[in-house]
């Protein structure tokens, strides 16, 4: 039991410890946020499993387990998803058989086949163009679905970069990676202009950010850690922030991808503060981890493929206008009757339980950054 | 001992400086999200306005530091550590204390604790009184983190706090369509631009090692295209904020905001924000020549636009914006030329006259009442070139048409999004297996 807790400092120095509990309690937050919010006391049977598998793929030291994990967690969502959109289930199903080639490989000591295996995973539960088809359509058709798969996020990207992420294939292959990233990122970041609803601006913004998490991945390929693991943080928390919020406004005013414009501001102003902070922080807010996340990853893009990184700006500066715009559209303008009431209790909590994490990454991003580095490294 | 004990009220006083009008914005946004009716326009006012006066005194502090009342005098860089340090890349978290960024810091934190000080009469019983002066202190914060950023990514920070507040402050009156309208224009023409700040962040970062500005002072080591293109990138973030030509349109939209809003922003501290980025980069403009003559052109171009429009505007804010932009045109030429301390001053001067102006600018209707319009007469051109003068007044009252211009030159962007939204469709309508 003494040599046991003798252990227990160095497992926290060299971040072994650290860093993966933050990655689950980041997770696990984000995959309950939405059951909170919307007061659902039946139904966790999915997140109950989703955050066990999680915590076991962070858990466990052996690469298998971990991808094996990962892929579970993909069938579950996968399971799911079969009643709301095919194409999202098959997408997902996809993913975790990958996961699972992935995990056969890592247990016959192929770790590159694995590399590729996760690599092929993530470009479609990020959505890259052209195999965006299932991600997009989980927007529209369960957004509660694409909040868990946003959630499951972080710790895939962990476990990628923690077993095989140091093989010399993913050098070789980061500049395609991120070339296929920033081109994804930057089509839908014009995409998400001429999106006329805040349905269509969420899933341009949820596969613009899918495109930016694939080319953090790849640059982690050159050994840019920090920037992959900080950008699927944000990611998770500000898109699933700003879905929870338009789910939130769904359930008082009707159907989003019929929302028509005017002034909603009056009638809900913390919804609308909540919509702006979600929307601010995923385009790199200073003050939130969004505005970390994406100095990170430029820089990480930088190293590896100049028009990349030119890419991504851009598009994270597309988006920001887009995102204005649809804000403005749906909550400013000639005021609007509406009897609905603002945000709950429950749905105010998760706001500022979410916001808190996004500043907190954003104030003091060593605090997981340098334990994952410690680790990975 | 001295040494020390000016290092010390150095490193303070800059904390105090940006941290003192963040705190009171976040504390009563935070309170008035909890309970909106908790606090009256009185204690909102009095609270943001002190932590506007403290901020004021902190900068004055740093000011009689850097002379040397606590000792030695204080200058260079004032270091905090880093934000985040992962391998050889670092975010210094560094401030960067001489003549510009006092002048630049003392000037835009006494002149927003005058706005607020005019708003709370001003503004009183308003629709928003209290997300005003939320905004202000978020503003105040980021224009001193702009005035004392030791480096880029820190600068960036403030220069995007800066751009939010502004738009925000244009879609004050957000119950009307045009100021939001407005709004969201002045907003892209700002993220727009910032991606010429963002692009030089990083290439300063690849190219010295760091993004601080003390390491620009080794641009004369760079090959001429590197260094015209970082100059270049930086006079386009410039453009965009200091609404140079051709992005000057979005200046007259920005009127739709509060009076108040309107002094602080396009006639004293935002407006001139592109130029004090401009000084502090002064020396790779020095090795530049191309991009500095662009400056010049640029900034001749608008002063002479902006003079033109501001004679033929019948608002007057309209004009004072015009009037302001024209000299705002000047001092970028001033820059340009590597005159930086005409510029310095030149800056100063023109950012308190305008505050002033644009302060006084509701009483314009009752000063015109009591004595009347001043006649300008016939101007030289209309008297010798009658035709040519008919012109200029037709594109001056028509403002170059810059918007439809702007519009006209997005418009394939917007063709191309439309082109990949249909794409996505068929993409997603090809690869999916879900029922319509």
């Amino acid at each position: 039991m003494n040599a046991l807790l003798q252990q227990v400092p160095a497992l926290f120095s060299d971040g072994s410890i650290a860093a993966p509990a933050l990655i689950i309690a980041c997770a696990l937050t984000l995959l309950f946020a939405p059951h909170v919010a919307s007061r659902r006391t039946t139904g966790w049977v999915g997140e109950i499993a989703l955050a066990l598998l999680m915590t076991a793929s962070l858990a466990t030291s052996s690469g298998a387990v971990s991808f094996g994990a990962t892929g579970a967690t993909a069938f579950v969502i996968a399971i799911e998803a079969l009643r709301h959109s095919r194409t999202a289930s098959i997408t997902l199903g996809l993913a975790g058989a990958a996961l699972f080639v992935a995990s056969a490989a890592m247990a016959m000591g192929q770790p590159s086949v694995a590399f590729v295996a996760s690599i092929v995973s993530f470009a479609m539960r990020t959505g890259v163009f052209p195999l965006h088809g299932g991600i997009g359509s989980l927007t529209h058709r369960s957004l509660k679905l694409q909040l868990q798969q946003l959630a499951t996020l972080p710790t895939s990207v962990f476990v990628h970069l923690r077993f095989v992420d140091h093989e010399a294939i993913a050098s070789d292959m980061a500049p395609l990676v991120v070339l296929v990233g920033a081109a994804s990122a930057l089509s839908f970041g014009l995409i998400s202009l001429v999106q006329p609803t805040l349905h269509g601006l969420l899933r341009a913004s949820v596969l613009m950010h899918g495109g930016m998490l694939f080319a953090a991945v790849g640059a982690a390929g050159r050994g840019q850690h920090a920037a992959a693991l900080l950008v699927s943080i944000t990611l998770g928390l500000a898109m699933s922030g700003f879905g929870i919020m338009l789910a939130a406004l769904e359930e008082r005013v009707g159907p989003l991808a019929q929302l028509a414009p005017g002034g909603r501001a009056r009638a809900f102003p913390r919804l609308a503060i909540g919509v702006a902070v979600f929307g601010g922080a995923a385009v790199g807010m200073p003050g939130t981890s969004g505005f970390i996340a994406d100095d990170l990853l430029l820089h990480a893009l930088w190293l590896t493929s100049v028009p990349s990184a030119i890419a991504m700006i851009l598009a994270s500066a597309l988006l920001a206008v887009a995102t204005l715009r649809s804000f403005a559209s749906a909550f400013l303008g000639t005021p609007l009757r509406l009897l609905a009431p603002d945000l709950n209790g429950s749905e105010r909590l998760v706001l500022v339980v979410l916001v808190s994490w996004l500043i907190v990454l954003g104030v003091v991003p060593g605090v997981l950054v340098d334990p994952a580095t410690r680790l990975l490294r | 001992m001295g040494e020390l004990t000016a290092a010390l009220v150095l490193r303070w006083s800059i904390v105090v400086a940006i941290a003192a009008p963040l705190s009171t914005a976040i504390g009563i946004g935070l309170l008035l999200m909890g309970r909106a009716h908790w606090m009256g326009e009185r204690a909102v006012s009095r609270i943001v306005t002190v932590g506007l006066q403290v901020s004021v005194l902190a900068s004055l502090t740093a000011l009689v530091t850097h002379f040397g009342f606590f000792g030695a005098p204080a200058t260079g860089n004032v270091e905090y550590g880093d934000w985040l340090s992962v391998g050889d890349y670092a975010v210094p978290v560094v401030a960067l204390v001489d003549g510009l960024s006092l002048a630049f810091s003392l000037l835009a934190a006494a002149l927003t604790a005058l706005v607020a000080r005019f708003s709370r009469t001003y503004l009183h019983k308003e629709a928003g009184f209290a997300r005003f002066y939320v905004l202000l202190g978020m503003f105040a914060a980021g224009s001193q983190l702009v005035a004392f950023a030791g480096a880029l990514d820190v600068f960036f920070a403030g220069w995007e706090l800066i751009g939010i507040s502004s738009a925000l402050f244009i879609g004050f009156f957000h119950e009307r369509e045009e100021p939001v309208r407005s709004s969201v224009r002045a907003f892209a023409t700002y993220r727009l631009c910032d991606v010429g700040l963002l692009v030089a962040t990083v290439t300063t970062h690849e190219v010295f090692g760091s993004t601080r500005f003390s390491a620009l002072a080794a641009s004369g080591t760079l090959p001429p295209l590197e260094s015209a293109t970082l100059a270049g990138l930086f006079l386009l973030s410039a453009m965009g904020k200091s609404a140079q030509l051709p992005f000057s349109g979005w200046l007259p939209r920005a009127m739709e905001g509060p009076t108040p809003s309107s002094a602080l922003f396009y006639g004293a501290v935002s407006i001139h924000a592109g130029l004090y980025l401009m000084l502090r980069v002064a020396p790779v403009l020095d090795v530049a020549p191309v991009i500095a003559a662009v400056g010049v052109v640029v900034g001749v171009a608008t002063a002479v636009y902006a003079a033109a429009v501001a004679r033929v505007h019948t608002d007057a804010k309209g004009a004072l914006a015009h009037a302001t932009l024209s000299q705002i045109g000047l001092i970028l030429a001033e820059i340009s030329l590597g005159l930086t301390r005409l510029a310095l001053a030149h800056l100063v001067c023109h950012a308190l006259l305008r505050a002033y102006q644009y302060l006084r600018a509701p009483n314009m209707i009752h000063d015109v009442h009591q004595h009347g319009h001043l006649d300008h007469g016939q101007t030289l051109l209309a008297r010798f070139a009658p035709r040519i003068a008919a012109r200029v007044y037709a594109a001056s009252v028509h403002r170059l048409r810059l918007d439809e211009r702007i519009d006209g030159a997005v418009a394939p962007v917007l063709q191309l999004a439309r082109g990949l939204s249909r794409l996505d469709e068929r993409v997603s309508g090809i690869t999916s297996a879900d029922r319509p």
